[in-house]
């Protein structure tokens, strides 16, 4: 199973789109949204790892945050779309949360993409101090009005054995819930893509391996695209327990 | 249900096999993440879930066998006896060590994928298996399913102070395991340090969980000595009903919930940070205690139930606690490798649980069977009375 020849984007898109009732049930992200329809500024601040910083593309262009800046540009040509990468490799929640101010606060973002978990899972941190770091930075970002978007990690066919991370992958979606902020389920959309063949996570060759991260960032910041966007359906889905 | 036991095989309290050998079950299954059926194990039915019953149960057992023990042969000997399970939950600990650090060499490659290499640089530490090796000797190391073996030794390394003190002043020693718990409830960080540092702690914090396991064996210890009258007080049963039941309607509610989104998770916001299995948090422990009274006083030991074909798989299972304990570790993980090569639609999903559990029983039978190798009483008579066994010394 390998891959047959070098496809380019474009051609190998709708394969990897992620199907609208992924988000059905997720909170809307009304205000993003209005600022994209009205034309104006939008600011997104995208925190995270590496997944986020996007090395394993090599090109900063082809991470899956430059890849949602072009797909939202396109999208909404008359709106002026800048998406900040503010990924750093190896760090937990708590490490990401203290560069909030910094990195995400001074920009006056309208949305803050947190994607996050992985290192947490990996130095087996804490899960009740996860959870509440957690909690205070969606509070934290919620008291400047900004919206929260949570990112799960990434599908690992195998990994998962040496690292536990399904206990992180739970609190994520619980603290999502119980904070009605909407989460996009990476983990669960790149299992996906796994069963249904869409893509091969096991293929071995430098080459092959790079421009699997490429075509998967580019799948990645098309769904975060397609999540952003929702038409929203009369009232938020989610009533307030 | 309280009274001294008489001694010998059929005072064995069958519910106490049965349950454990459940909570096993579960813990298999629950340790594979995207077995839905997970969903409808022992958590299911409250705000705890299949450890806190593990646990509990296997304290209340080391307390009533170990309490007899403590009774007839004195402390040392119940000592002895004590630490050679420890012995062996140290052996099975160090054999599921070797087992993750063969998977971690065969698995070596798909660390190196470009898509998630950045990320675990992180366990670089695993190049260095000389220190891992020794920080899984002293139990600081405790990965993926390698947290609840920890807790189990050093549970029962302390149960010999513990029960001498039940002796001598019940009331003292219960009060001094409860005060350690409330002090992990009221302080944060009261842990003990886990490796690869620098924040890591121990999963099951064994200062709060010690409370659950010597709790359970203060009542196997009243138990065997006939001093449990109090647990069968109406108002007792009533109060822990109210609980358990409130308890098991939240988690339906919850369920549903996860099941179905549009249905509102009642109380979820509220409940959810005070739910620590870390910490084991006083919801959860409350709740797990209603939950094993009401149990107990619903079906008493002679249930015909438990004797009955359908029990008795779980019943076996419990019987070989440890070694199922191991077993149900490594299907889970076979489980989870079968389910991330082959998919994780409805009919693999059903064969890894069905095939799973049918192992761990099939296993658990064959211990009742054959009794590893030792020669047991009836054979031993049988060759005395045949005059060959003597012969040959």
């Amino acid at each position: 199973m390998t891959l047959a020849g070098p496809p380019a984007w474009g051609a190998e898109a709708p394969s990897c789109r992620v199907a609208p009732e992924t988000f059905e049930h997720e909170p809307a992200l009304s205000r993003t949204f209005a600022a994209l329809e009205a034309g104006g500024r939008v600011t997104i601040v995208a925190i995270g790892g590496a997944s986020t910083l996007g090395r394993a593309a090599a090109l900063e262009s082809q991470s899956w945050p430059a890849r949602l800046e072009q797909e939202l540009a396109r999208r909404y040509p008359k709106a002026t779309v800048k998406v900040f990468n503010r990924g750093v490799a190896r760090e937990t929640a708590a490490q990401m949360h203290a560069r909030f101010e910094r990195d995400a606060f001074a920009e006056k973002p309208d949305l803050v993409i947190w994607e996050t978990g992985t290192t947490d899972a990996v130095r087996s941190s804490d899960v009740d101090a996860f959870m509440e770091v957690l909690q205070k930075g969606i509070g934290e970002l919620a008291e400047r009005k900004m919206e929260v978007l949570l990112m799960n990690p990434q599908f690992s066919r195998r990994s998962d054995f040496i690292v536990n991370f399904n206990r992180y992958i739970v609190t994520l979606r619980g603290v999502a819930d119980i904070s009605e902020v909407p989460l996009f389920p990476r983990h669960e959309i790149m299992r996906g893509w796994a069963e249904a063949g869409v893509f091969n996570f096991g293929v071995t060759g430098k080459e092959q391996r790079r421009e699997l991260a490429i075509r998967v960032y580019a799948c990645i910041g098309q769904g975060v695209a397609d999540m952003i966007t929702r038409k929203p359906a009369g009232e938020p889905a989610k009533p307030s327990p | 249900m309280s009274g001294v036991g008489t001694v010998g095989g059929s005072d064995r309290d069958l519910r106490l096999d049965f349950f454990r050998g459940l909570a096993l079950v579960c813990i298999f299954i629950d340790h594979i993440p995207d077995l839905r059926l997970g969903a409808f194990t022992i958590q299911f039915t409250g705000l705890y879930d299949a450890a806190e019953v593990f646990i509990f149960i296997s304290g209340y057992t080391a307390g009533l066998v170990y309490g007899r023990i403590l009774q007839s042969e004195g402390a040392l000997a119940a000592t002895m006896r004590i630490y050679y399970r420890v012995w062996q939950l140290y052996v099975a600990h160090v054999f599921l060590f070797m087992m993750f650090m063969a998977l971690v060499g065969h698995m070596a490659g798909a660390l190196a994928n470009p898509l998630y290499v950045e990320e675990f640089r992180a366990t670089d530490f695993l190049r260095e298996p000389g220190t891992a090796v020794i920080m899984a000797l002293t139990l600081r190391f405790q990965p993926a399913f390698m947290d609840i073996l920890p807790l189990y030794i050093l549970l029962l390394a302390v149960l010999p102070l513990f029960m001498v003190g039940l002796r001598r002043w019940w009331w003292l020693a219960l009060l001094c395991s409860l005060a350690v718990w409330f002090v992990v409830q009221t302080n944060e960080g009261v842990n003990l340090r886990a490796y690869p540092g620098p924040n890591q702690k121990w999963f099951f914090n064994p200062f709060a969980w010690q409370f659950l396991f010597l709790f359970g064996a203060y009542l196997g210890w009243a138990r065997g000595m006939g001093r449990d009258g109090w647990i069968s007080n109406r108002w007792l049963f009533r109060g822990a009903l109210l609980i358990a039941g409130a308890a098991f309607l939240l988690r339906v509610n919850w369920t549903l919930h996860f099941f179905y989104d549009p249905i509102p998770a009642l109380a979820a916001k509220q409940l959810w940070p005070s739910l620590s299995k870390t910490d084991l948090s006083a919801l959860r422990l409350v709740n797990v205690l209603s939950m094993a009274l009401v149990v107990a006083t619903l079906m008493p030991r002679t249930a015909r139930f438990l004797s009955g074909k359908a029990a008795w798989p779980l019943i076996v299972c419990g019987k070989h606690s440890l070694h199922i304990f191991c077993l149900g570790i490594l299907l889970s993980v076979t489980g989870h490798l079968i389910l991330n090569e082959f998919g994780t639609g409805a009919i693999i999903q059903g064969l890894v649980a069905v095939g799973g559990t049918a192992i761990m029983v099939g296993v658990a039978a064959m211990m009742d069977w054959f009794p590893g190798g030792k020669i047991t009483r009836r054979a031993k008579t049988r060759a005395a009375a045949s005059g060959h066994g003597g012969a040959k010394q």
